[in-house]
């Protein structure tokens, strides 16, 4: 046996888009096991909903995280929804579906920046934000934000988008598409991305199953994982639903996966704008969560499926909010992935969970 | 081959237009929605009820209603737009331009500026108010008194019987 040696991999790194620290204990230049540790951004925001009333809080919720702050507000506007029996209008629902979809392609197009970025391909990273840059660019017209939409809301959605731009979202996603058909080729079919991700960090389906792998990290290695299944939301509405699933588990399966994701993605918000119905899109909201009402509502966020639970206490404010996000679910399979890897596919490994470590800490 | 398609979108890129701006040299207009803050429109109109400080996520905003101020940090607002939507007379409105990068940042204090007439009126106007308020209870007092009496009268019928 050769001699074993811990290298600190970091919080800050170049790849990593947020802190989080591994010790890659080494032998040679492979990796043994990876011990991460987190905590370098912990807001405490779980513990603010002492200090701001349920309407406030929505906009704390946003701000877990910047990438899926959509994903947010919607499972906690779902979750209080329940807690005080609050039933939203069909508009409503689809104008939430439909953005959230939106943000999981800005997400993913994020995501394939960063990927290129991680094993050298600077151009096709600049390519994949030049487009997301477009989806930006829909969500500051309908809502007035670009990355915190302030758009979801207890009781439903708070700017009525109207019929005109949403066909106009539909006729952007359809150019966009043609562009990201390029992108996606480049991804898929280009030697020196295959040589750099093929066979990467295999999970089976057994250890992705073990480790309770969510979002297109467990997909890609053949797990059935998906909330929208469940048909909560407009998703009930669509006249069919398919996970986007891959058998190979590497790091190219999980690229593969995400990319098919998004032509999904502008699939579902094509079907849902062609049908959304017309009406209001708020209901009036009064009165306070009662003592010792509970509710919990998931949600399939970009990266897998986030849970949000709440407990009223009679007042205004909430006795506890609790937010499970999927990285904290996925970081358990990014140590089985780690083990036994080369030391230069650490940065594609750890970049290929999506991890979103701001939603983590919290 | 995803060698040439990547020549391919690479030699197209050269010969279009840049997708980037000169920013800050060449800026956007700003979409109709675009939220980058709030401020207080029609100084005169506000009634100084708080709603809006009750509101806010951020605490940008401080209201102090003896000495008619409205308060806004613009560098701690999170341009949620939730006091706009709570306003009850809809003087707040949404500013759709960034403040300007500063060192210093500094709050933004609006006082309405009322000239002798306005102030006249206003002062004849919290007389009216003060007169009406001190009828109507007047008239509440006299009206309690009345029931009184009639239920002490009614009481003593009975008795009487």
């Amino acid at each position: 046996m050769s001699k074993r040696t811990v290298i600190p991999f970091g919080p800050q790194h170049p790849v990593l888009p947020e802190p989080v620290h591994l010790d890659l204990v080494m032998e040679d230049e492979k990796v043994v096991t990876a011990i991460p540790r987190i905590g370098f951004v912990h807001r405490g925001l779980e513990k603010l909903v002492e200090k701001r009333d349920y309407t406030q809080f929505v906009y704390v919720t946003e701000r877990i995280c910047g990438i899926c702050s959509f994903g947010h507000s919607l499972g906690y506007s779902q979750c209080v929804e329940q807690l005080m029996g609050i039933e939203i209008t069909e508009r409503a629902e689809y104008l939430r579906t439909i953005f959230h979809e939106l943000s999981r392609v800005h997400s993913h197009l994020l995501w394939l920046g960063l990927a290129a970025d991680a094993f050298g391909h600077e151009a096709l990273f600049m390519h994949c934000w030049r487009l997301r840059e477009r989806v930006l660019d829909i969500f500051e017209q309908c809502t007035g934000g670009r990355v915190i939409f302030s758009a979801c809301d207890v009781g439903g959605f708070r700017q009525d988008v109207s019929d005109e731009t949403l066909a106009g979202i539909v006729i952007t996603l359809d150019k966009l598409e043609q562009e990201y058909r390029q992108i996606a080729r480049a991804f898929l079919d280009d030697s020196s991305v295959r040589n750099r991700l093929v066979g990467v960090g295999h999970l089976s389906k057994e250890q992705a199953s073990a480790n309770s792998l969510v979002g297109p990290f467990g997909r890609a290695s053949g797990l059935v994982v998906d909330e929208r299944l469940y048909g909560l939301g407009a998703y009930g509405e669509l006249a069919a639903f398919e996970p986007v699933l891959s058998e190979d588990g590497d790091c190219y399966a999980r690229c593969d996966v995400r990319i098919r994701e998004v032509y999904q993605s502008i699939a579902i918000i094509r079907e849902l704008a062609a049908k959304i119905p017309a009406g209001e899109v708020m209901v009036p909201v009064k009165g306070k969560p009662e003592a010792g009402a509970r509710a919990m509502s998931t949600v399939e966020q970009p990266r897998g499926q986030a849970f949000y639970y709440a407990v009223g206490n009679g007042t205004k404010f909430l006795e506890r909010m609790r937010v499970r996000t999927p990285t904290s679910q996925n970081l358990a399979g990014l140590v089985a992935a780690l083990e036994g890897c080369d030391f230069a596919d650490v940065p594609n490994i750890i970049l290929t969970i999506d991890p979103c470590i701001s939603c983590t800490e919290r | 081959m995803g060698v040439f398609k990547l020549a391919g979108m690479t030699v197209k890129s050269l010969f279009s237009k840049a997708p980037t701006r000169k920013y800050p040299y060449e800026k956007r207009e700003p979409f109709e929605r675009t939220r980058a803050g709030v401020m207080l429109d029609d100084p005169k109109g506000c009634i100084h009820c708080s709603i809006c400080e009750k509101k806010c996520p951020a605490l940008a905003i401080k209201v102090n209603k003896a000495q008619e101020t409205w308060t806004y940090e613009p560098y701690k607002c999170v341009a949620c737009q939730a006091c706009v939507a709570a306003c009850p007379k809809k003087v707040l409105v949404t500013v759709r331009e960034y403040p300007p990068v500063t060192t210093k940042p500094q709050p933004v204090v609006v006082k309405p500026e009322w000239t002798p007439e306005e102030l006249a009126e206003k002062a004849r106007l919290e007389e009216e108010k003060k007169a009406k308020i001190a009828a109507a209870k007047a008239a509440k007092a006299a009206k309690e008194a009345a029931a009184a009496a009639a239920a002490a009268a009614g009481d003593a019928e009975p008795k009487e019987g």
